[in-house]
């Protein structure tokens, strides 16, 4: 299988352990990724929030040069997901398509789509062929998993998860040998896009899901979107700052998790980048 | 359940409804106060006026009320409420168009690092085409002031190699421009 791979801008920054840990994992699965050439920034939250053409644009651009490469596009991140996939939708516009055509040059007929990783490894790669891969069980961990509010909520869209209950990357982290905690705020908010510039309510949310995550029992958090990964990380930091006697979750991105379940060492999954490091999970995995 | 006394003392703008129709896509009107979208809402207790609140606002043609509301700026575009309002009305995106309003029509922002975030951030699009998160968050500290806030987290950011030094070169070419463009002379036009 070949996709169309955009990283965004924070895989190739903050979530570059993200970026490394995706291209080893579906490598050894039989994926070939091939980045989008000279791609540029989604337009994240600041393009919709701010305006309407530069958010549908900005990503417009990306997909069509995708489906010049003839290929579907892989977009880890949760936030270049919802954009590139509402762009596909109003790229249905006439309006839209006149505008990048004038922009750009280019155009897009809608003939690929954007998939997310949790839909690329349990809907394309599938749960039998990861089994096969895994050979260093994370037996005796507890782990939540956390979707984040993006990744299943766009609107007027089907998405690859349940809404409200989203349910594949349980199911992955059983793979992995460990056990997938039921907890209730699996696809609730992180506050990200609030990180910098809304500091009481990025805390609020993300100190909510922290918590959380440890009064169900969870030993780590998996994630899928490198902002929910980067601050959930950073609360964690933080409270240990303030209260050195708190041992803060580990908060690691699923491909993470899973290239460890499948034999790569610690430092090939980039453990030692982690804010929080997962200590007792070093001796689990290979050094 | 709802600030009656709010919306008898101010004016009635009878054409707003259909403004923001027109300008989002969205039909407020067709919302019938469930409440599933407020009770949802992570950010709620922190609003002046909840999502249900708002929808009842516009439909009531309460311009100055909504546009010069604190909770269009609290909204972190979750989207939650947009998923689960019965009457399919986007609420998430519906909100993008009232921060565009209020900011257009010069209403007061309380929560202005907000836009200067934001402006900071697609000004570093424009040229560069990609992100980069120690720039942006220099430009943005310059701005919004607090420059120093934060140090001993951007250090060990730095050292665990989590954060690039240097930009990548331009990305997008002569396209990005062209967008900016397009986009700049459009929300003139609007
Ligand atoms: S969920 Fe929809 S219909 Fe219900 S109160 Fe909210 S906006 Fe109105
Ligand atoms: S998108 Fe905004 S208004 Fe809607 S639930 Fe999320 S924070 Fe609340």
């Amino acid at each position: 299988m070949k996709l169309a791979y955009f990283p965004g801008c924070s895989l190739h920054s903050s979530g570059r352990d993200y970026d490394k840990s995706i291209r080893m994992v579906l490598g050894k699965l039989g994926v070939d990724l091939v980045e989008i050439p000279d791609w540029n920034c989604c337009g994240a939250t600041s393009a919709h929030v701010t305006d309407e053409n530069l958010a549908v644009l900005l990503p417009a651009r990306n997909l069509a040069i995708a489906e010049g490469m003839g290929l579907d596009i892989l977009a880890p991140c949760s936030a270049c997901h919802q954009r590139l996939v509402i762009a596909e939708e109003e790229l249905k516009k006439e309006k839209f398509q006149k505008a990048l055509k004038e922009t750009t040059g280019k155009e897009f007929a809608g003939k690929i789509r954007t998939l997310g990783i949790l839909e690329v490894l349990m809907g394309k790669v599938g749960p039998e062929a990861i089994e096969k891969e895994i050979k260093t069980p994370l037996k005796g961990f507890k782990v939540a998993s956390y979707y984040g509010c993006l990744i299943a909520r766009i609107p007027r869209v089907k998405t690859f998860d349940d809404r409200e209950n989203p349910t594949s990357m349980d199911r992955l982290v059983d793979l992995t040998g460990a056990e997938a905690v039921d907890w209730p705020f699996k696809a609730d908010c992180c506050g990200a896009s609030f990180g910098i510039t809304q500091k009481p309510f990025f805390h609020k949310l993300s100190g909510r899901l922290l918590d959380g995550a440890g009064d169900f029992g969870a030993q780590a958090i998996v994630t899928v979107c490198p902002f929910c990964q980067l601050n959930l990380e950073m609360a964690g930091y933080k409270e240990a700052k303030e209260t050195p006697s708190r041992t803060p979750l580990p908060v690691m991105s699923i491909t993470q998790w899973l290239a460890l379940a499948m034999g790569f060492t610690a430092k090939q999954a980039g453990l030692s980048s982690l804010l929080v490091e997962p200590g007792r999970l070093r001796e689990t995995v290979s050094r | 359940m709802f600030p009656e006394k709010a919306v008898l003392s101010a004016p009635v703008d009878p054409g707003f409804l259909r403004k923001v129709r027109e300008e989002s896509g969205e039909d407020p009107s067709r919302c019938y106060q469930c409440l599933r979208c407020s009770t949802g809402c992570p950010l709620s207790s922190n609003m002046d006026y909840t999502p249900h609140q708002v929808m009842r606002l516009i439909q009531l043609g309460q311009k100055d009320e909504v546009l010069g509301s604190d909770a269009i700026w609290v909204c972190v575009s979750c989207y939650t409420c947009s998923v689960r309002c019965p009457n399919d009305i986007n609420i998430a995106h519906l909100y993008d168009t009232l921060r565009q309003m209020a900011v257009r029509e010069g209403y007061e922002i309380k929560r202005s690092q907000i836009p200067i975030f934001h402006r900071e951030f697609l000004g570093q699009v424009k040229y560069l085409g990609r992100l980069h998160e120690l720039m942006l968050m220099g430009f943005y500290r310059l701005r919004a002031g607090g420059l120093f806030d934060d140090m001993d987290l951007g250090y060990d950011m730095v050292r665990k190699g989590r954060l690039g030094l240097l930009p990548s070169f331009p990305h997008g070419g002569k396209d990005l421009k062209r967008i900016y463009d397009y986009a700049g002379k459009e929300a003139k036009t609007s």
